[in-house]
């Protein structure tokens, strides 16, 4: 795999040397762009990349609530939850006088 | 489909199956500044009031959560308040019977056309939105 650096002029536009070929697809994935001839290509590697982005977010989710069972958090009902955000308000307001 | 899904505080906090399960199905997922504002009065709070070993979990917690939301590409919008959208929440309060935030975030849903929400709050059976748990 070889990444080339590319001149873009000042109308935004970058030449590619992809003789024959009369249109590609561009996919943008926020600053990142995918060109291809073969769209099929390009969906396979955005499948590839959400999996993998998917994985990430598992993991990140995994990372917390292993602190939350740590903590034993989840035991708490939600009624406890609002009860302790009004208790922490109650406790502001108390200390601004 | 993918959808868009709001995002309770309560549910940072409990089932991290139901969490996974619809960050599988790629989903995107949205809170609003009351969210943030509650999650962090949450652990505030519990870092105040537990012992050593406890708080330096939820101090843990509080430390993590930006990098959470950014690692779960969450969006964070802001709900926009003016004099008519305030006394549309006092509209809703009056009607269902719930709090400001609750108001608040069903009014940020209604706007951003928003239909499902992540939460174990009883309360979101009032409005005619989806709940998932």
């Amino acid at each position: 795999m070889l990444i080339e650096k590319r001149r873009v002029d000042n109308r935004g536009r970058i030449l590619l040397p992809l003789r024959g070929i009369k249109e590609v697809f561009v996919c943008s994935l926020g600053r990142t762009y995918i060109i291809s001839e073969d769209k099929g290509e390009i969906d396979r590697i955005i499948s590839i990349l959400n999996e993998k982005k998917i994985e990430e977010k598992k993991k990140a989710i995994k990372n917390w609530f292993a602190i939350i069972e740590a903590t034993e958090l989840e035991k708490m009902s939600v009624n406890d939850l609002n009860k302790i955000i009004v208790k922490s308000i109650k406790k502001e307001v108390e200390k601004s006088g | 489909m993918v959808e868009r899904i709001f995002i309770d505080s309560n549910a940072f906090f409990k089932r991290k199956e139901k969490f996974m399960e619809i960050i599988s199905k790629g989903h995107s997922l949205v809170i609003n500044n009351i969210v943030v504002y509650e999650v962090i009065k949450v652990l505030d709070e519990l870092i105040s009031e537990s012992n050593d070993k406890k708080a330096k979990l939820y101090k843990m917690l509080k430390e993590r959560f930006p990098k959470l939301l950014k690692d779960l590409d969450i969006e964070i919008k802001c709900t926009n308040l003016d004099n008519e959208r305030l006394l549309m929440c006092y509209e809703i309060m009056k009607n269902k019977n719930v709090d400001i935030g609750d108001a608040i975030i069903y009014l940020f849903m209604v706007d951003n056309k928003i239909q499902k929400i992540l939460s174990y709050d009883d309360d979101w059976r009032k409005f005619d939105i989806e709940i998932i748990r």
